[in-house]
Parts: C-alpha cells; sequence; structure tokens
C-alpha cells in the first residue's frame, strides 16, 4: 500500500493531529469528571493519564514501525485475516460513533447555553456538507482543517486567565491529600479526554518521514497534557469541590464572568468558537472510518463518507434526551477504554512477540 | 526556374483572390509606376499610411525591377516573404503586411510589412495607484507591456513562449517567466492549460484567468491581475510565471496565495516597518468587512445578553425607532451600499462623486432620521464598506463584499454559531483551492515559517534572501554568492 507523494502532509502536522483530536467536548466538562475520586488532587491524575498516553504512543509507533502500514495491515498482521477484519469494522464503528458522539454533545451544549429550542436536525444540516466537504478535498485538506481548529481558537486560552483573578490557591491544597489508588481512578476519567490518539494508526502512511514523526506526536500529547493540568488547577481554584461536582460544564461556567468593554457574556462567543475545535475531531474520526473502509472493502471514500454522515445524522436521533446519549456515552468510553487498556497493549505484546518468533 | 513551373490552377485561384479584394471597402489598390504596371495593395485600418505614402512609394519608384523576385533581392528588409497561397497573403494583410506584384495575372506577391498599432499611451496606474514609486501601467498592446518589462529586466533569461488562443481572434498570449530562477513545471502547466484552451475568443486576460483556474466556480481569484509593470518585474524575478495577453492592459500572475491578494504593491516602497502595519491594517479590514454586519445581526437577534450595560444604551436609542428585524436592516442598507458602489462604477468620475454624495450623505442621514435604521448599523455597514475598499486587488474586493450575505444569513438563523460555521466553510474552501496546483493558503497551510517574511507583514530586503518556498524556485537563493559584493 502506497501513498502518493502529494497527498503526504508533513511530518510535524503530526503535532496538530494529536492535539487536534485530543481537545475536544471532553475540555468543556472533563473537571467535574476526574474530580470524583481524585478531588482536588485530580489535576496530579491528569499528568498520570498525560504519561499513560505518552506510553501508548510509543507502542503504537513500536508495531507501526515495524509493520509499516496502518491500523488494517497491523490486524491483519497480528490476528489473521477474518478476526482481523472483525477487528478492523469494530474500529470503525468506534470511530463512526465517536463522531455522533462528539457532534451531539457539541449539539446538546448549544441547545443548553445558546439555543434551548433548537431542533438537532436544523444544525445537522449545515454541519454534515462541511464535513463531506472537507473529506472529500483530500487528506491534507483533513489536516488543514486540524492546523486551524488548533491555531484560530487558541486565542481562546487567554479567556482561562480571568479567573485566575477569583481563585484561590488554598482550594487545591494540601497536595497528595488522597490515596494512589483514587489518583489512578481519577486517572482513569482523565484518560478518557485523551482517548482519540489511536487514529494515529490509520493516517501514519500520510506522513512524510514517518518515522520521524514520533516526537512530534509526544510534544502533541505532552501540550495537551498541559493545557489539561493547568486548565484543571484554574478550575480546582476557582471552585470549591461541591460546587463543582454539581456542575456539567465547568469551563463553560468560567466563562461567564469573564467582562469586556465591548462583550458580557462570553460564552456565547466561547461555544461558537469552539465550533472550531470540534470540527477536526469530526473529519478525521470520519476520514478514518472511510479511510478503512477503503483499506478493507475497496470501498471508495467518497461513497463511504456519505454512507457514515448519514448514519451520524440517524445515530444522533436516537440520542435525542440527555439520558440516551449519557448511555451511549458509557458504552463509547468502555469501548475507548478498551482499546486503550486492552487492545493496544495486545497488539504491541503480540507483536513483539511474533517478531522475537521471526527472528528466531 | 522552379516557379515559373506553377500549375494555372494556383494561378487562377491567386488571380481571382486579387480580383476579389477590391470589393472589400478597407482595401486599397494603388499603381505606382508608369512605364511598367506593378501593384499595390493594402488594408488601409491596419498599415502604416504615412510610412507608405511618404518613404515606401518613392523609395520603390526609384528602384529599378523587372519582377518581384528582383525585388526581393533588393529590398534592404528582413521579414519579407513571397508568397503564392491566397490565405496566407490575406492572413499576412489583415497584419498590416503591403502587398506588390507586378503584372496583371502574377504567380507571386511580395508581402512587406507596415503594420500600424492604435494604441493607447502609457499612462499611471489607476486601479492599482501609488503615491510613491513608478507610475507606469500596462496598455493594451502587448509589444508595449512586453517592452515595459524587458527594460526592467534587461537578463537573456527573461523568456517569452508565445502561444496564440481563439478560433477567431487568434489572441497573441505570451508566457513570461526567468529560465534557472522559475521551476519548470510551474511554466508547463501554464502553457498546457493555456494550450488546451478552446474558446473562439479572448478579449481580455481574464478570459484565460477564468478559464484556466484551478477551480472555475471559487469565488476567488486564483490568479493575481495587475496593471503594473514594477510588480510583474518584482514577481517574474521571485521565480512566478506572468502571462501577458494582446488587447488586455492587465497582466496575470501565477501561482499566487490568498495572502498576496491583500499585499499592496506599494508595501515594498515603504520602510518596512511601515508597511507591515499597514498590511497588518488592511488584514483586519477584511475580517472586520466580513464580520462586522453579521455579528451586529446575530448579537441584535440572538444574543442580546451579550451586549454590556454601558453599550445598551446607546443600541437601544438607535433602535427603538427602527420598525424593523436587525437582518432586513441589515440587508437594506449593504444593499444599498453595493448600489451605491454599481452606480458608481458605471458613471463618469464627475457624476460618480455626486452619487457618493447623494448615496453617502443623503440616503444615510435621511434613513436614520426617518427611523428606517439605526445609526449604529450604518456606521458599521459604512465602515465595513470602506474596509472592504482597502483590498488593493479590485477583484479579491469584491469577493470580500459579497461573501458577507452567506454570513448574514447564517448569523439570522443559527446566531454566533453560524458565523462560525460560515468561517469553518470559508476555510475549507481556503483549504481545497490550489493556484496552478499550489496550495492557495501557502504560507499558514502548508505552515511555511520562512515565507511568512512576506505574508503578513514584510520583513527588510536584508531578510528576504531567498526566494519563497511557494513557486518551488530552481535557484532558491536570490543572488549568487559574491554576486552581490562586485558592485561595491
Amino acid at each position: 500500500m502506497r501513498v502518493p507523494i502529494q497527498e503526504k502532509v508533513s511530518t510535524y502536522m503530526v503535532f496538530y493531529l494529536i492535539t487536534s483530536v485530543q481537545v475536544g467536548v471532553g475540555i468543556l466538562s472533563y473537571q467535574s469528571q476526574i474530580n470524583k475520586h481524585a478531588g482536588h488532587d485530580a489535576w496530579m491524575s491528569v499528568l498520570i493519564a498525560g504519561l499513560f498516553i505518552h506510553i501508548t504512543i510509543w507502542m503504537i509507533y513500536v508495531v507501526l514501525k515495524g509493520v509499516d502500514g496502518d491500523l488494517v495491515e497491523v490486524n491483519k498482521q497480528v490476528f489473521g485475516k477474518v478476526i482481523g477484519s472483525v477487528f478492523t469494522i469494530l474500529y470503525m464503528l468506534y470511530l463512526v460513533l465517536g463522531a455522533t458522539i462528539v457532534i451531539r454533545i457539541y449539539i446538546e451544549v448549544v441547545q443548553v447555553w445558546m439555543f434551548p429550542q433548537m431542533k438537532v436536525w436544523s444544525i445537522l444540516f449545515l454541519i454534515l456538507p462541511l464535513v463531506f466537504y472537507i473529506i472529500n478535498g483530500s487528506f491534507r485538506v483533513v489536516v488543514g482543517i486540524c492546523f486551524l481548529g488548533f491555531i484560530v481558537p487558541a486565542f481562546l486560552m487567554t479567556s482561562f486567565l480571568f479567573p485566575l483573578q477569583y481563585s484561590n490557591l488554598n482550594l487545591v491544597l494540601p497536595v497528595f491529600d488522597h490515596t494512589f489508588q483514587e489518583f489512578l481512578l481519577s486517572a482513569n476519567e482523565a484518560a478518557l479526554s485523551f482517548i482519540g490518539i489511536s487514529v494515529l494508526m490509520i493516517y501514519y502512511p500520510f506522513i512524510k518521514e514517518k518515522e520521524q514523526s514520533q516526537k512530534w506526536a509526544h510534544f502533541g500529547n505532552l501540550t495537551t497534557t498541559f493545557i489539561y493540568t493547568v486548565l484543571a488547577i484554574i478550575t480546582f481554584t476557582y471552585y470549591n469541590q461541591p460546587q463543582l461536582s454539581s456542575l456539567k460544564w465547568p469551563t463553560l461556567d468560567m466563562w461567564k464572568i469573564i467582562e469586556m468593554p465591548f462583550v458580557a457574556r462570553f460564552e456565547y462567543a466561547g461555544i461558537s468558537t469552539w465550533f472550531l475545535v470540534i470540527l477536526p475531531n469530526l473529519t478525521l474520526f470520519l476520514w478514518a472510518a472511510s479511510r478503512m473502509m477503503y483499506r478493507q472493502f475497496q470501498v471508495s471514500q467518497q461513497k463511504s463518507i456519505v454512507l457514515f454522515l448519514i448514519a451520524v445524522f440517524i445515530g444522533c436521533f436516537f440520542m435525542e434526551t440527555r439520558e440516551e446519549l449519557e448511555k451511549v456515552t458509557k458504552v463509547f468510553s468502555m469501548f475507548g477504554r478498551g482499546i486503550l487498556y486492552v487492545y493496544i497493549p495486545f497488539i504491541f505484546l503480540t507483536y513483539c512477540l511474533l517478531r522475537k518468533g521471526r527472528r528466531k | 526556374m522552379k516557379k515559373r513551373s506553377l500549375p494555372t490552377r494556383k494561378k487562377n485561384a491567386l488571380s481571382s483572390f486579387l480580383a476579389d479584394l477590391e470589393n472589400r471597402s478597407d482595401f486599397t489598390y494603388l499603381n505606382i509606376k508608369k512605364e511598367f504596371v506593378v501593384h499595390i495593395g493594402y488594408y488601409n485600418s491596419v498599415t502604416d499610411h504615412e510610412q507608405l505614402q511618404s518613404k515606401f512609394i518613392p523609395y520603390i519608384k526609384h528602384l529599378s525591377f523587372r519582377s518581384v523576385q528582383e525585388l526581393h533581392n533588393i529590398l534592404p528588409a528582413g521579414d519579407i516573404h513571397l508568397l503564392h497561397d491566397p490565405e496566407k497573403i490575406d492572413d499576412l494583410m489583415l497584419k498590416g503586411y503591403v502587398m506588390i506584384y507586378c503584372g496583371e495575372s502574377p504567380e507571386e506577391c511580395l508581402l512587406f510589412p507596415l503594420p500600424v498599432f492604435k494604441s493607447r499611451q502609457i499612462s499611471i496606474p489607476e486601479v492599482e495607484f501609488s503615491v510613491v514609486g513608478p507610475k507606469e501601467a500596462f496598455v493594451e498592446s502587448i509589444d508595449t507591456n512586453i517592452n515595459l518589462v524587458r527594460k526592467r529586466i534587461p537578463s537573456p533569461q527573461l523568456k517569452f513562449k508565445e502561444l496564440h488562443v481563439g478560433d477567431l481572434t487568434q489572441t497573441k498570449v505570451c508566457v513570461a517567466y526567468i529560465e534557472g530562477v522559475t521551476n519548470k513545471e510551474n511554466v508547463n502547466t501554464v502553457v498546457q492549460r493555456i494550450g488546451d484552451i478552446q474558446i473562439d475568443q479572448v478579449i481580455d486576460s481574464s478570459y484565460i484567468q477564468q478559464i484556466i483556474s484551478d477551480d472555475k466556480n471559487s469565488p476567488f481569484p486564483q490568479l493575481l491581475d495587475t496593471e503594473r509593470p514594477d510588480r510583474i518585474a518584482a514577481i517574474l524575478s521571485e521565480g512566478k510565471v506572468a502571462i501577458f495577453v494582446d488587447n488586455s492592459p492587465h497582466v496575470l500572475i501565477g501561482p499566487t496565495t490568498l495572502v498576496e491578494f491583500f499585499s499592496a504593491f506599494e508595501d515594498y516602497f515603504l520602510n518596512w516597518t511601515i508597511a507591515s502595519i499597514f498590511r497588518l491594517i488592511r488584514l483586519f479590514a477584511v475580517f472586520f468587512s466580513i464580520l462586522s454586519t453579521p455579528i451586529y445581526v446575530a448579537v441584535l437577534t440572538h444574543h442580546y445578553e451579550m451586549i454590556p450595560k454601558a453599550l445598551l444604551g446607546t443600541l437601544v436609542s438607535s433602535r427603538s425607532q427602527v420598525p424593523f428585524p436587525p437582518i432586513l436592516e441589515a440587508i437594506i442598507l449593504e444593499l444599498t451600499i453595493e448600489l451605491l458602489r454599481e452606480a458608481g462604477a458605471r458613471l463618469p468620475t464627475k457624476v460618480g462623486q455626486t452619487i457618493g454624495i447623494v448615496g453617502g450623505i443623503v440616503i444615510g442621514t435621511a434613513s436614520v432620521e426617518a427611523g428606517l435604521t439605526s445609526n449604529v448599523l450604518l456606521i458599521f455597514v459604512a465602515l465595513a464598506a470602506l474596509a472592504s475598499f482597502t483590498t488593493p486587488v479590485y477583484k479579491m474586493g469584491n469577493t470580500i463584499r459579497l461573501i458577507r450575505f452567506p454570513f448574514l444569513i447564517t448569523a439570522h438563523v443559527w446566531g454566533l454559531l453560524g458565523i462560525s460555521i460560515s468561517i469553518c466553510y470559508i476555510m475549507a474552501h481556503l483549504l481545497r483551492l490550489k493556484s496552478l496546483g499550489r496550495p492557495f493558503l501557502e504560507p499558514i497551510y502548508p505552515f511555511r515559517f520562512k515565507d511568512l517574511k512576506d505574508a503578513f507583514i514584510r520583513l527588510p530586503f536584508s531578510m528576504a534572501k531567498n526566494r519563497p518556498l511557494e513557486v518551488r524556485s530552481n535557484k532558491p537563493p536570490r543572488l549568487n554568492p559574491g554576486e552581490g559584493r562586485d558592485n561595491k
């Protein structure tokens, strides 16, 4: 499987591919999820989770460098043709489900914060053609959206500095006030914010200097870990723990206090701009799914995107209410954890054993 | 001799062609020698009369010759043809050649070039005016235009590839590039695309621009057009390709990038700090011009909570009398501005000024006083229109003004979210666009740090030692090592 050079993207773009897929809807709400176990110390759990992701990235690179192909190839070599294709299809479903959940959660945020009366389909009609337009371009366009989706909304980072004027450092003290087990349990929650990285296994052949891209992947993960940690500390010093636990979207609540001479209620601008952060998630997930479809069944990407977009559209209707959405999200996070804790380590170990066997 | 043994059929064809010429209204026949029949024929619309009457005919009269073959050997000039094919003869005469033949039924005719070019004088650039810097602009004649560039780059490496486009017009198109600097791939793309053109007429370079663009449906121009020879000289030495089209005062440049459309050429004549700030102001103007009215509509329709208390009073007092929703108010005002612009563009300058006064002052003030629009929006719309005129390239200015309307509609329906999704649409479109196969959004994406030296800001010339990466020049350093020092 060769990817033509004009389809390939620069090596350092892996940085943006990693960060843009990790930062998504999760960052709006993760603070009140991770503090369940480790409380005000949970920001350290973010660091633990980030470290764990570094190890995962390393494992992925070991496998990909050895196989020199994408996930479909890896599945074939590790599991054989039949079982391998089952895993490929499962992963494909995971990606489409991921895209559906991301878009549905974003629409929920919009419904709760901006337009309570807005119908889901009305906004899907605006977003889905855009996703098609982007993916139909080429992988370069998808990466371009990831790049701009990181650069353009970067100014929002400064908005997280506003709550600092009301923050109280005593709220995160004393440090190490929880057991190691609690730290790990919170890290388990925090890991959910990072799980997009496994898409790396699909776009890997599209990178110009594949082997050199590993440092960019790690650097990207480092950046996200930094953002998540800093934002967690800001949140924990701004809210006290009981108050934080009662909030669904602490990041958005913090935006509410921002006031500038020309704009009040900053969250409206913030949520709108956040679409630029969501879009890379959507496009990259769906691109990856259609790419796998092409690799596994030789279905043209154009056709499979249409199929997946219809699936996303219908999927959003199955998650009409908050409860349904939460249920599906739970399934999705289990899926994600399975990939992170079982699937990737398993592939890694099997691959190492296979390689050892081959050497002998 | 060989030439004498022509078939009589051809001879007849030529004779009947010559007889037919007399019926053409702008064709003139002269018989100049008394002792011996010498005919001179020419189209008076394309031939230089004065030269013919005062110099050419007296000169011919003093020569002694018996046949056109003899004359062919005597005449001290190149580019003289002896032809017997009526079609070829007619072709050349239409380009301003004078036909000479001896006797009543000749076998061959001699064609001597005496063309006349009626063209405008070189004047100052009107579309891309600059206060400082050269004040020459291209004219309609391609030879004059090439001359204007040649004198700026007196180098044998400057090459022109000539093509003819248009079944009917046979318009001369010249692709200019500097050999050894310009990437051959770019030249080949241009030449191939122009060669593939299937059209009967090419009236202006914008025909070529539209046909060879990478995405013909895009509202964004993908080739830059300029009327400044100095700009062409500059981009040629950067390693880009220029396309000259006969009868067009605008020369096309490719490959280009989006950012290039917002850099006025005057930037290079000013100190780099000043020029950079002007460029940033211009870029800000673009965003302001696209987004200000849609944001007004979005905020006043959906997100009035976003207005701070201090500002609320001003807005309420200005809008309390207005009976329309913000979107209607905005569209009416935007259309008024567009109408004024369109009216001003089609009218003579002096009437145009009057239109500006009537539109800007009378309609504006009256509509606010009548309570049809709020004066806050009027300020926004007027500023946005003003900002859109800062775009140095006219065609890009049009694009900027028109993409505001879809933004207005999405802003009305989906509020700020609609605006940000529209921005994503534009972004995706720009990411997909290419100019001669090169990415249009360069140096933003693909991100090339080195090309940022001449994008949003313009760094001093000493920093620009290399040609932009975007053109994939064959010779990236602008100077040969040591070459700059020789001139000291």
